[in-house]
């Protein structure tokens, strides 16, 4: 390909130029929302109430507390020491670290979106291949159908009408937060139950809205290689149609597949965040919601940047993967 | 069941009905163009009149009843189909283009282009799409271009990147190092051999994004961005949702689930057009005896 | 059918916990856990019969009061919770001098009694001598000379408004402490003495970022309540009744506030107790129908708050008295109130406080709709529609056209209507929705023609006029209209402040309501109605304190019901 040069000096460039995607991030991510209109320490005050009415020196001292009355250019540069360390700041509108914030938040997003997008990804190659394999056939036009229906529907719609009817209606599964609190049993067991059973409604609106995707680009890929020379050879060679379904189709097909799917892990961080707020699910998609409401920069910062650095983490897995993955990507 | 050990008779003979999805795509995009198009006959009343009392249930004059203030849902939702298929139309053209020439581009040129394309598209991809969204619709505002704007802007990487990566593994096949070796340009070869080759990619993805598009301006007015006094299924939606009394009584029913039916609908529509064209344009992809 | 048999059984293990933690916080102080042989004794519930060691006699057992919680208003101490809801969260903790019965008059609490010298400028307060903190340490006047000196210098969760006005305090003996002010201050027992929530000295002093402060000693008060646990991710926080309280044990022994997805739907359920609709929520007929049922009660009291729509009056036209009155003519409050709030809510006062301030002024213009006469007025000013295109012109062409911003977060209703009504008389407004923080920060730095601010606070100390409307005021609240100057208002805002009589205070205030009124710098479109359902046979006898809690929030959650149950 591009380089010829010894493997270790592509490696650098290649971590050089993921370090200047994360600076870039980094600095967007700084900008963004003092660009913003609005501010931080008004949105601690109650628009509601008289309280709302404050004096200047209130809003001198918190603004000096977290160095909003300094120039911009010496924020970021503090903001960038602070990076450096490993800090991400305090955040002005939850009055708590954000490392501390996002440890309470993340894993609930992960639990969330992670086996989501699994199934998503498993359940629609899966069909995918089976629709693709046959094209035109009545399995190929049914899954279409009902899953081009399906995940076709807005993720928050799909996620109302199963909050209205299983969790309103039907009163089958609780519809908000993820777990009952100060409940009475508050044995291992019962708690993982009860998580559970406030996974489900947010968990089957996630994957359904997910999974039209993985089983579009997985069927399309299967049938684009129908025709292909290597799936001829392999029934040249005798083997058997299943071997060859899912021992050669299905893993050349998978690419586009592995590159949404990398897409979206790293997202996932924030991708919920229209069943978060649906379901009031406590994750990292509600926080950022909940920080952009109050202009709460430092959170915001802070998400930005583990937002960032998933994406990346997941990108730079994904390229490297990629030679493995497709047969046809020529080493030079 | 013998056709199945005969993959190429059952190929061919569907070769046939591919237009006929193509068709069922154009008849629902078709349909509620034209319903966009027809609005003001179609429609019983003006969506923003106050016609009636509020939270009347369906029947009589109103098909689908009147929402909180008294407007007429059903004619929400014959305006709503203008304001979904504009921004669709015009935000999946946006993004499906720039990502086309980019992805194209930076897939076979490589080198220092492509980098600089995969690093820009890295970026954009890992920057949290809400503050994104939100600060976007800070400065321009919720109208409607903003939203096609915003939408084009959030919706384009994803495309490239999935161009990009079929050009990658493109570039090195067979019959284009041939036309390479034999001095083909540049230009001639991304137009004669990679852009019919990357079509059914762009295709597939200008109909996900179309149907995206719609996703998202519903998102954006689930999130309370949007043109407030615009009528889009998303707002409809959004107007039941912050109705605080949704969950009492079945109102949602009329209020809500046509309005995602809608939404859902065009999407269909979208993709299966997406789809059939696939199939039409490159026939390659359904008949593997072709080759 | 399982539902509520599961429910009734878990009732019953609640209880059964609850007794044995109130019996282990009987048992030690901040020690060991007692061991809960001591259950059986206590009394069934809804006994009426106080059995409890150091109870007030007759003081009834409700064994636990869940409410409905779900946001987040921060951590409950003085300077970790946000905004009103969370200033409730926190009374529950700690103490203020003085406290409010549900007329509004204000009772002792910390202090058993109180005097102002003759010129108002000098406070003396007696404190009781047997209250301690949760730790055991006694309170003394120590810890509230700490406090102000304290919150002076870290501001806590809710700004002690005029904290400045108290230019020096003084413990005058272990039990008395003396304010001193620069000037005589007609709110001073509401918005200070009622609101300044007192902090131990001992744990406070040398802390020095108390608003990240998020160990147990931050939640050590005085009051009737200890926090036992709280979820900032889902807003649930869970309080103990603390049996060493000053006025006895509470009756209320457990307060939860659980996270539910809708505040009523839940209510109606059976899973919480008590709760209301939001503040912008159309209450219909059926759902008041569905409360009025046993065993549910309805609290009912004129709202305190407005959507006000607000002008910018440096800019031509909203500079002329004429077209702001032109303006409140075309609009249709009455059908406001119909369409949005499905009646249950008044048109707001052209006065600006609203009808549950015991000092609103009644007899302002009421501003009834009348197109012509709005017509008549915008002619006046030489607002006509000159080309025909049904919208009036400015005389150099300009047309009636403006931009109307509003948050995303209220209802986009607001606008549409505004834009039906000013369009009849040749207005032309184009509502814009706008994110929270954008629509503050553009209502806050006057950018902006005319403006759909939401507020609450009007039922509170009127002083709330001055800092809002007076031309120096040194307020950068989003409710402040921009370029309003009128001369007799500053005066008499400025002299109701130091009236301590309260006949000759009520006159001014009245008069400024009047200027308002006249004058519309803003005009207040509805005050909704405000409800609170509750089960009554868990807790009655809730209310409304006229005048809002401390220093005017308008909830129904007062510490000094859940203490007398009732």
């Amino acid at each position: 390909m591009t380089a010829p040069g010894p493997r270790r000096s592509t490696g650098r460039r290649l971590a050089l130029s993921y370090l200047v995607t994360l600076w870039f991030v980094v600095t967007v991510a700084f900008l963004l929302p003092r660009l913003l209109p609005g501010d931080p320490v008004q949105a601690l005050l109650d628009p509601d109430s008289i309280d709302y009415l404050y004096e200047e020196t209130l809003r001198a001292q918190i603004e000096e507390h977290y160095g909003l009355d300094r120039p911009l250019l010496e924020q970021y540069l503090a903001y960038l020491g602070r990076l450096a360390r490993g800090d991400l700041g305090e955040s002005i509108f939850f009055r708590e670290r954000v490392v501390d914030l996002v440890a309470e938040r993340l894993p609930w997003t992960l639990l969330l979106a992670v086996p989501s997008l699994l199934l998503a990804a498993g359940l629609g190659s899966w069909a995918g291949v089976q629709a693709g394999w046959r094209p035109g056939s009545w399995r190929d036009r049914w899954l279409t159908g009902g899953l081009l229906v399906v995940s076709n529907l807005p993720a928050f719609f799909i996620g109302l009408v199963l909050l209205l009817v299983f969790g309103v209606e039907l009163d089958l599964f609780p519809t908000n937060g993820a777990m009952e609190r100060f409940a009475e049993d508050a044995s291992l067991g019962a708690v993982v139950v009860d998580v559970a059973r406030h996974l489900v409604l947010p968990m089957a609106a996630l994957t359904l809205s997910l999974v039209g995707t993985y089983f579009l680009l997985m069927r399309n890929g299967t049938v684009a290689l129908l025709g292909e020379e290597f799936l001829t050879v392999a029934r040249a060679k005798g083997l058997g149609e299943r071997r060859i379904k899912y021992g050669h189709a299905l893993p050349n097909a998978s690419l586009p597949v592995f590159t949404q799917f990398s897409a979206e892990i790293g997202l996932a961080v924030t991708g919920t965040i229209f069943i978060e707020t649906l379901f009031a699910y406590p994750g990292m998609g509600l926080l950022m919601f909940e920080a952009v409401g109050a202009r709460d920069y430092p959170l915001l910062d802070g998400i930005f940047v583990i937002v960032a650095l998933s994406v990346l983490v997941a990108n730079a897995a994904a390229d490297l993967a990629y030679r493995r993955l497709d047969p046809r990507v020529v080493r030079t | 069941m013998t056709a199945a050990s005969v993959p190429v008779r059952v190929v061919r003979r569907r070769s046939f009905r591919v237009p006929s999805r193509v068709l069922a795509g154009l008849v629902i995009v078709g349909g509620f163009a034209l319903v966009a198009l027809a609005a003001p006959l179609l429609a019983p009343y003006d969506p923003r009149e106050l016609v009636a009392a509020p939270m009347l249930p369906p029947g009589g004059s109103h098909l689908l009843g009147t929402n909180d203030v008294g407007q007429d849902i059903f004619s929400e939702l014959v305006y709503g189909a203008r304001v979904s298929m504009v921004v669709a139309l015009s935000a999946a053209t946006i993004a499906v283009t720039v990502a086309t020439v980019l992805g194209m581009v930076a897939g076979y040129l490589g080198g220092a282009v492509d980098r600089v394309v995969a690093r820009t598209i890295d970026a954009m991809l890992s920057i949290p799409r809400l503050p994104f969204m939100l600060l976007i619709a800070a400065y321009a505002g919720g109208g409607l271009l903003q939203i096609v704007l915003i939408i084009a802007a959030l919706s384009w990487p994803v495309t490239a990147r999935l161009v990009r990566s079929e050009v990658l593994s493109l570039r090195n096949r067979l019959h284009v190092r041939a036309a390479r070796g034999f001095g083909a340009s540049t230009p001639y070869v991304l137009g004669r051999h990679i852009l019919p080759a990357v079509v059914p990619v762009v295709a597939a993805a200008f109909a996900l994004q179309a149907g995206r598009a719609v996703v998202m301006e519903a998102g954006l007015a689930f999130l309370g961005i949007g043109d407030p006094t615009g009528k889009s299924w998303g707002l409809t939606i959004r107007a039941a949702l912050s109705y605080p009394l949704i969950y009492f009584g079945n109102a949602w029913l009329w209020w809500i689930v046509p309005a995602g039916l809608c939404i859902g609908a065009l999407i269909v529509g979208f993709t299966l057009l997406g789809q059939g064209l696939e199939h039409w344009v490159n026939p390659r992809a359904d008949v593997p005896s072709a080759t | 059918m399982t539902n509520r048999s599961t429910r009734r059984h878990r009732t019953w293990l609640l209880l059964i916990l609850v007794v044995a933690l109130v019996a282990a916080a009987c048992g030690g102080g901040d020690g060991g856990e007692a061991p809960a042989t001591t259950a059986p004794t206590t009394a069934a519930p809804g006994s009426t019969e106080g059995t409890e060691p150091g109870g007030e006699a007759g003081r009834p057992e409700i064994p636990v009061l869940r409410l409905a919680g779900g946001t987040d208003w921060g951590y409950p101490s003085p300077f970790g919770f946000r905004r009103g809801p969370g200033y409730v969260r926190a009374s529950f903790i700690f103490d203020t001098l003085v406290w409010k019965d549900p007329d509004g008059t204000i009772i002792p609490w910390l202090a058993e009694s109180w005097e102002m010298s003759d010129d108002g400028t000098q406070w003396v307060f007696q404190l009781r001598d047997d209250v301690r903190w949760h730790d055991g340490t006694p309170f003394t006047a120590e810890d509230v000379v700490f406090t102000l000196e304290y919150t002076r210098e870290n501001p806590a969760g809710l700004p002690l408004r005029a904290a400045s006005t108290v230019e020096s305090i003084e413990a005058t003996g272990d039990h008395e402490v003396t304010f001193t002010l620069t000037d005589p201050y007609a709110a001073f027992l509401t918005n200070i003495a009622a609101a300044m929530q007192i902090i131990p000295r001992h744990i406070w002093e040398g802390v020095e970022d108390p608003r990240s402060m998020r160990t147990p000693e931050a939640v050590v008060g005085t009051g009737p309540y200890r926090l036992e646990e709280y979820n900032q991710e889902d807003g649930s926080y869970l309080y103990v009744a603390n049996p060493d309280f000053f006025l006895g044990e509470p009756a209320v022994k457990r307060i939860e506030f659980l996270p539910v997805a809708n505040e009523l739907l839940a209510l109606a359920e059976g899973e919480i107790d008590a709760g209301g609709p939001g503040v912008q929520a159309g209450v219909t007929e059926d759902l008041l129908a569905r409360f009025r049922e046993d065993p549910y009660r309805t609290l009912e009291a004129p709202g305190e708050w407005a959507m006000d729509l607000k002008f910018n009056m440096t800019k031509a036209p909203f500079d002329d008295v004429r077209f702001r009155q032109a303006v409140a003519y075309a609009i249709d409050r009455k059908d406001m109130v119909e369409r949005l709030l499905l009646g249950q809510g008044v048109p707001g006062n052209p006065g600006w406080l609203s009808p549950a301030n015991p000092w609103y002024n009644p007899n302002v213009p009421s501003y009834d709709r009348d197109v012509a006469k709005a017509a008549q007025l915008l002619d006046e000013m030489g607002l006509v529609d000159t080309d025909g295109d049904g919208v009036r012109e400015l005389p150099d062409g300009t047309p009636l056209s403006y931009e109307l911003p509003y948050a995303s977060s209220d209802s986009a209703r607001n606008g549409e209507l505004l834009q039906t009504y000013l369009a009849e008389v040749g207005i032309e407004v184009r509502p814009v929705a706008l994110d929270r923080g954008i629509r503050d920060d553009r209502a806050s730095t006057g950018d902006y023609d005319m403006i759909l601010v939401g507020h609450g606070g009007l039922g509170s100390d009127p002083d709330f006029m001055r800092l809002t409307f007076h031309s120096k005021s040194k307020s950068k609240s989003f409710i402040r209209p921009h370029g309003f100057v009128n001369e007799e208002f500053d005066k008499v805002a400025g002299m109701q402040l130091r009236q301590l009589d309260p006949e000759a205070r009520r006159e001014l205030v009245w008069r400024m309501q009047e200027i308002v009124a006249e004058q519309l710098p803003v005009i207040a479109l509805y005050h909704p109605t405000r409800y609170w359902f509750y089960d009554s046979t868990v807790l009655d006898g809730w209310h409304y304190t006229s005048g809002g809690l401390a220093a005017g929030i308008p909830m129904a959650l007062d510490k000094k019901l859940f203490v007398d149950g009732g």
